[in-house]
């Protein structure tokens, strides 16, 4: 049994087991609720940058199938939990959990007291740290977790986003994806619709992205400080009116940065599967699945021509923007779920419908000409 | 609103808990509130808890006559189980309710019949594509023959609209399924059953949703069944939330059980069973329950979610998003995040029912539960094990581990109450987990949580160190497990670590993970950093509830241990409240200033004083629970309130107590203590026959028989040793006669009496299964005076403080004293809602300190007479303990008690059967199967019925008595009287035993075939001749009549 610690920036230092790679880790610690979806956390790109505290004590209790991951890799930085269940039988996740850390080195810790640690960072706010494995000084871990840069300093989403365009083929409408850490459940789920989805990289400029001639963009979840994103914002700006847009989680972000309003750090994040959202227009709540550190500033959407149309029921966040207008909007939470309630996947249905009411649109209109 | 009636099993204290909080959630939105039970044992029947209560029986016809005289706007009856939903269908199908303009508030009825009616809900299934098994519905035996033959395999078979699966079982093979499909169709009040293919195990899933008319839909929680499919959910481990499924599993399944709680328009709870399963994802959808249950009582307690007040308020038509969450002042429409793990263990009265079949299918056996909550699934398992008071303090059975192998391997394959320990006990005798889960089929990741246990115990064996110990404590072992590893005294254990700083931390239930603040004082222990529990320097008490509901400790000390904590909390003393019991009112969030969940063990009571520092503890409320650590308690140093532990313990030792009782000159029935059979015939030789034989130092009479002769004196004797062989065992002269009980309150000085109980059987019946009527017949004045008197000497002898219950026979004018409890009885709800003063409110101020005569009863103070009589009947549930002998005797039966309240003894009698299940009038002959010694009695009651009008029949040794006294009769066989009492042809069965307990008997088959076809069988001349007062009264129609307000005090 190897020790480790972790951390913080505020002289909070725990102590426990290794049970993944050997190493140190640095970078932004936060929460999940999920008390199921492991596999997808730990390889949800929006955690890049990211030391993740489980909540739900017990870890790693049906293993990890490959055909779970939400993207190619972990991206996160490292990973806390009270326990971690040595083996699992698990028809498909067959993998151990700390195996699988091992193999993606993915620093990790179990046996600390992660209740003390969420209510710490509830309470406190986020806070910077530092997990490492092997005897080590604590004071000097903590002036390391002091020295780790502010998450909204980094560029994180260069990190995860992919290298250069790809395709998953399919006989439907074209939808480009802004890849600035999507998680798969999102290609999937447009991939399961039919669509033929072009994922490009988060530099793609609006040009390049109509030149795929789409008939319709999905702008992608992703980690970081959205306001680091202006440049995105601007081409995401230029796609409207020219093709429907659907903005998922920092997509939503985007979208608002790119009407010209702004976000804004909320203080420990929404992180789990039981966020409950309401639907400003129907009165009706979906239970959602969240991983989201910052929020649009409401006071900001006057005069950009959004809308919202969801709040969050916890706090009243925005949780939801469409365009007056066009068909354009986003949902800050997350409609593919993976982990997390499958309530929002008519929204998968819904922005076909304005990609394939585009469709008719430019069908008549080219009729008439 | 409907109640749920008498306990039963099946149907237990989850709906007092249910329907309490559903009643404040209504009051708090300005809605007046009706309730109709005839449970006097609960919370929910108390005068605060609704505007006007009725104790009356849960028949259509009683309930129809209470909404003629309220007239209500409403009427809710999702919140009193499956009796109340059936009683809303039937006031709705006999168009009470449309007549009377009454609205079904909640889940519209045919929401209710798309989900309880086999057929439409496998049909609303197959619309909405989710899987069904493939099945079908039989009327008759050979219709389910048929169905199983075609699909091959194994089947189960379903009564319709029953209770916990009443007359349910799995079968294969002709015979095996004609006889289950039999059963299965007697027991369903419809005559049907379902015959589906079989899902044995496959996980067990189940879902507590909820919803509001506005379709917006949450899910409480999951729960999986360590006991895969097979074992009724009600008799299954259960870990809440699930471990072992992944989140397209968890979301595939949760997905699954709202689209069906949408397409049956349910408003309000629901609970959905899946089967999944365990190598794809292949699911059935099993059933559903379109109201609050059992499952939904855990999923609250679980998370700290009150689904029964969320429910309510939807039924008045809120929507989710609109009703707060009590616990975080944050929306109830979320789905709660848990930070720790449940576990259910059920509790089985086998140790009552010694002769039954402890195997477990279908049919649920267990009369309760006990929860526990830990941070991994092992201190949650170990923790549960140790609350379900079966003899054990973990994972270790100190009777299985004397078995062979192959008897343990018995009791793994085949699910049974001991499964657990057995398979524990087969993994530290070296048994792989791959092995035990394959032949098991309980999934292999809770198998080797099982091994994780049993090797942290193996390295304890060998390794002292303070190290071990934490492990230990962190994996969830008591104290007396370490102990017993080290071959040490648990005292020894708890210094040694106390000295290593080992202390648990408290942790809070706060339905969010730790996401936002939480306000409730919901806590349960863990070994880890942080303890959240703040320092509170107001003075408290701790006051021990009553752990899981069995038979001789149900529900009514539940209803004491809250009404200890409002009378603490009115004395302005904080009331700290420490169970187990998932299904009780004590349980609640907001019942008392802080709830420690957790077991009633020494170690963990005692972790609860050290943290709130309580001026004591309160021990007179949680039945033998709570009294059993008094002593303990007290020599670790902890103040207990009330009555001093010293006389508590005379109280118990039955030699301390004779001397006593010689002391102060009063008689008893003599007889003595035995540690022999040889002694115990000497003893005999003394005192004469009957005897009374028990062993001592148990609870409700276990093992308590009245022996006749010297042959079968050896024999209960000797088995009588063998339940405690460290313990001697009591053997009485048994004295027929009339037996009087008393629940007096005493503070040494001065007495508070509120009258004397009457039991209808003879001494000789556990008082807890005799009908009880309050405020007796009157009584000799010397009777009554000598009863005094004798009470007044204990209570000055004894010091008492708080609770004397006695109870008494009257033997040829003379009063014996039977037996003394220093505790809040079984009747003390039955008493205070016959007098309409809460006795235990004023028992608590006596604990903390205050004179009788400060709280205004002083002297002798006899309460005054109330203007209605009270009888309390007690209810079975012999019909799903198949092999249990039905007969009433000093061993304690029943699971359950209702009330019946009238001006006049017959009318409460009257009420009383009805309550308790009796159609009336009867609907059919009274038949007569008398033992020999009785059946110039018979001879008598025979009489009576004729003279009445009844029709008698008689078994052929009753028959020819009766012929000889000239009795009009008919005499029948017992093979024709099986098939008519099957055919429910008979009205009530009067079956007295010679000795009980032998299944070769025709008279036993009797009684069982009574039970199992709901035909009312009385075992006692007694009740028989109560039930013919209640007959007579049944040509006047009885008005139902409020209970008394609450009294004022003093």
């Amino acid at each position: 049994m190897t020790e480790a610690y972790l951390a913080l920036e505020d002289g909070l230092v725990l102590r426990g087991r290794s049970v993944g790679a050997d190493g140190e880790a640095a970078g932004e610690v936060v929460f999940t609720t999920s008390m199921t979806g492991y596999p997808e956390v730990l390889t949800d790109p929006s955690y890049a940058g990211q030391i993740v505290v489980m909540a739900f004590p017990m870890m790693g209790t049906y293993g990890v199938d490959p055909g779970w991951a939400e993207s190619r890799r972990p991206f996160l930085r490292g990973f806390v939990v009270r326990h971690c269940s040595p083996y699992t039988y698990h028809w498909a996740g067959r993998t151990p959990l700390a195996d699988y850390l091992r193999r993606w080195g993915v620093v990790a810790l179990e046996g600390v007291d992660t209740r003390r640690l969420v209510r710490h960072l509830r309470s406190g706010g986020l806070k910077r740290g530092v997990l490492a494995t092997g005897a080590r000084d604590p004071d000097q871990l903590v002036q390391q977790a002091r020295a780790v840069p502010d998450l909204s300093c980094v560029d994180v989403v260069e990190e995860v986003s992919p290298p250069a365009p790809f395709t998953l083929p399919g006989d439907g409408p074209r939808v480009a994806v802004l890849d600035c850490g999507l998680k798969l459940g999102i290609a999937r789920e447009l991939a399961a619709r039919g669509c033929e989805v072009v994922v490009v990289p988060h530099r793609a400029t609006a040009a390049e992205i109509l030149a795929l001639s789409p008939q319709g963009v999905v702008l992608s979840n992703g980690p970081g400080d959205p306001a680091r994103l202006q440049a995105a914002a601007r081409e995401v700006r230029a796609l409207w009116g020219r093709v429907p847009v659907f903005g998922v989680c920092l997509g939503n972000q985007l979208l608002a940065l790119a009407a010209g309003a702004r976000t804004f750090k909320l203080p420990f994040g929404h992180r789990g599967s039981n966020h409950p959202v309401l639907e400003v227009s129907s009165g009706r709540v979906r239970i959602t699945t969240q991983n989201h550190g910052y929020a649009v500033d409401e006071a900001s959407l006057r005069g950009t021509g959004l809308r919202v149309t969801h709040r969050n029921l916890h706090d009243g966040t925005v949780e939801g923007l469409e365009h007056e207008h066009l068909p354009v909007f986003a949902v800050q939470f997350h409609p593919e779920a993976r982990p997390g309630p499958q309530d929002s996947r008519d929204l998968f249905d819904r922005f076909l419908q304005r990609v394939r009411g585009a469709q008719q649109a430019a069908a008549g209109a080219a009729g008439k000409v | 609103m409907i109640g749920s009636g008498p306990i039963v099993i099946g149907q237990a204290a989850e709906f007092d808990y249910s329907g309490t909080q559903a009643c404040r959630a209504l009051a708090e939105e300005g809605v007046e509130v009706v309730l109709v039970n005839s449970n006097p044992a609960t919370i929910m029947t108390d005068p605060e808890t609704a505007d006007r209560v009725y104790l009356e029986p849960l028949t259509a016809a009683s309930v129809a006559r209470v909404l003629e005289v309220e007239r209500p706007q409403g009427l809710l009856a999702t919140l009193g189980g499956q009796t109340a939903l059936n009683l809303a269908a039937e006031l709705a199908r006999t168009g009470v309710l449309e007549r009377l303009e009454v609205e079904l508030l909640g889940t519209p009825l045919h929401a209710i019949h798309n989900a309880e009616d086999r057929e439409r809900f496998r049909d609303l299934m197959v619309r909405i594509g989710e899987p069904v098994p493939e099945s079908t519905v039989a009327c008759t035996p050979e219709e389910a023959v048929a169905f199983a033959e075609a699909i091959g395999g194994e089947v189960v078979i379903r009564p319709a609209f029953t209770l916990g699966g009443t007359g349910g079982g799995l079968a294969s093979g002709r015979k095996a399924v004609y006889e289950a499909a039999a059963r299965g169709i007697s027991a369903s009040p419809i005559g049907q059953v379902l015959v589906e293919r079989s899902v044995r195990g496959w996980k067990e899933i189940e879902y507590e949703v909820v919803r509001d008319a506005d379709d917006n839909a949450i899910t409480v929680c999951n729960m999986e069944n360590v006991d895969p499919m097979g074992v009724h959910t009600g008799d299954s481990i259960v870990v809440a939330p699930s471990l072992t499924l992944s989140d397209r599993e968890h979301q595939m399944l949760r997905s699954a059980a709202l689209r069906i709680v949408r397409a049956l328009d349910v408003r309000g709870a629901c609970n959905v069973q899946f089967a999944l399963d365990p190598t794809s994802e292949r699911y059935y959808v099993i059933e559903v329950n379109p109201r609050l249950s059992r499952s939904s009582a855990l999923a609250s307690k679980a998370t700290g979610y009150p689904i029964a007040r969320v429910a309510a308020k939807i039924a008045l038509g809120y929507r989710l998003w609109e009703i707060q969450n009590p616990i975080t002042r944050g929306t109830a429409c979320f789905e709660p995040a848990l930070d720790y793990v449940v576990v259910k263990i059920p509790r089985w009265p086998f140790d009552k029912f010694a002769d039954s079949d402890r195997r477990l299918g279908t049919q649920m056996k267990s009369t309760g539960e006990v929860m526990a909550i830990g941070r991994t699934f092992t201190e949650a398992v170990l923790k549960a094990a140790r609350s379900v008071e079966a003899g054990v303090v973990g994972l270790y059975h100190p009777r299985l581990a004397g078995l062979p192998d192959d008897a343990l391997w018995a009791r793994a394959q085949t699910p049974c109450d001991e499964r657990l320990w057995a398979m524990a006990e087969l993994l530290r005798r070296g048994c792989s987990p791959e092995d035990l889960s394959r032949r098991s089929l309980v999934d292999p990741f809770f198998v080797w949580e099982l091994k994780r246990v049993v090797d942290v115990e193996r390295r304890l064996a060998h390794d002292r160190s303070d190290e071990a110990l934490a492990e230990a404590k962190q994996v969830g072992l008591s104290d007396a497990e370490v102990a017993r590893v080290w071959g040490t005294t648990e005292e020894a254990v708890r210094e040694r670590r106390r000295g290593a700083g080992l202390r648990p931390t408290y942790k809070l239930v706060d339905t969010c993970a730790g996401e936002f603040p939480a306000a409730t004082p919901y806590y349960y222990s863990t070994y880890e950093d942080e303890d959240e529990a703040p320092e509170d320097p107001r003075p408290c008490a701790v006051v021990l509830g009553s752990g899981p509901i069995r038979i001789a400790q149900g529900i009514e000390f539940d209803y004491s241990t809250v009404h200890a904590v409002r009378s603490l909390r009115e004395a302005g003393v904080r009331a700290v409240v420490v169970n187990c019991n998932p299904e009780t009112v004590s349980t609640d969030f907001d019942t008392s200033d802080r709830l420690y969940f957790e077991p009633l063990s020494v170690e963990d009571v005692l972790h609860v004083v050290e943290k709130e520092k309580p001026l004591g503890v309160l021990v007179q409320f949680g039945g033998q629970t709570a009294l059993n650590l008094a002593g303990p308690l007290h020599r670790a140093g902890v103040r207990v309130l009330g009555t001093s532990v010293d006389s508590l313990d005379v109280s118990e030792d039955r030699e301390k107590f004779d001397a006593l009782l010689a002391e102060l000159g009063i008689p008893r029935p003599p007889g003595g203590a035995v540690r022999s059979v040889q002694q115990a015939r000497e003893l005999v030789e003394r005192v004469g026959l009957p005897v009374l034989v028990r062993p001592s130092y148990v609870l409700g009479g276990r093992a308590m028989r009245v022996v006749y002769s010297r042959e079968e004196l050896d024999r209960v004797v000797a088995a009588a040793l063998e339940v405690d062989p460290d313990r001697p065992v009591l053997v009485d002269r048994y004295l027929p006669g009339v037996e009087l009980e008393v629940d007096a309150i005493g503070d040494g000085t001065n007495l508070l009496l509120p009258g004397l109980m009457q039991h209808v059987e003879r001494a000789g019946v556990h008082s807890g299964d005799s009908m009880t009527i309050f405020p007796a017949p009157a009584q000799p004045p010397e009777v009554a005076s000598r009863v005094v008197e004798i009470l007044q000497a204990l209570n000055r002898a004894l010091g008492v403080r708080g609770f004397l219950n006695a109870q008494f026979v009257v033997h040829h004018y003379r009063v014996y004293l039977l037996e003394v409890n220093l505790r809040a009885s079984r009747t003390v709800p039955f008493v205070s809602k016959v007098l309409g003063v809460p006795l235990v409110q004023v028992a608590t101020r006596v604990m903390l300190g205050a004179s009788l005569a400060e709280l205004g009863f002083p002297g002798v103070y006899h309460l005054p007479r109330p203007r209605q009589v009270g009888v309390k009947a007690p209810v079975f549930s012999s019909e799903k303990l198949p092999g249990a002998e039905v007969a009433v005797g000093p061993e304690m039966r029943s699971t359950g008690e209702v009330i019946g309240l009238d001006r006049h003894v017959a009318g409460a009698l009257y009420k009383a059967f009805v309550a308790a299940g009796v159609r009336l009038p009867l609907q059919g002959p009274v038949v007569l199967s008398v033992a020999r010694r009785e059946r110039g009695e018979a001879v008598r009651l025979a009489r009576r019925a004729v003279a009445g009008g009844l029709a008698v029949w008689a078994t052929p040794g009753t028959a020819e008595a009766l012929q000889r006294a000239g009795v009009p009769h008919r005499r029948v066989e017992y093979e024709e009287l099986l098939a008519a009492v099957r055919g429910r042809r008979v009205g009530t069965v009067v079956c007295v035993p010679t000795s009980g307990y032998d299944p070769t008997r025709p008279g036993f088959r009797l009684r069982r075939a009574a039970s199992e076809a709901r035909v009312p069988c009385l075992t006692s001349l007694e009740t028989a001749w109560a039930l013919l007062d209640a007959v007579e009264f049944a040509s006047t129609q009885p008005v139902p009549q409020p209970t008394a307000g609450p009294a004022a005090l003093g």
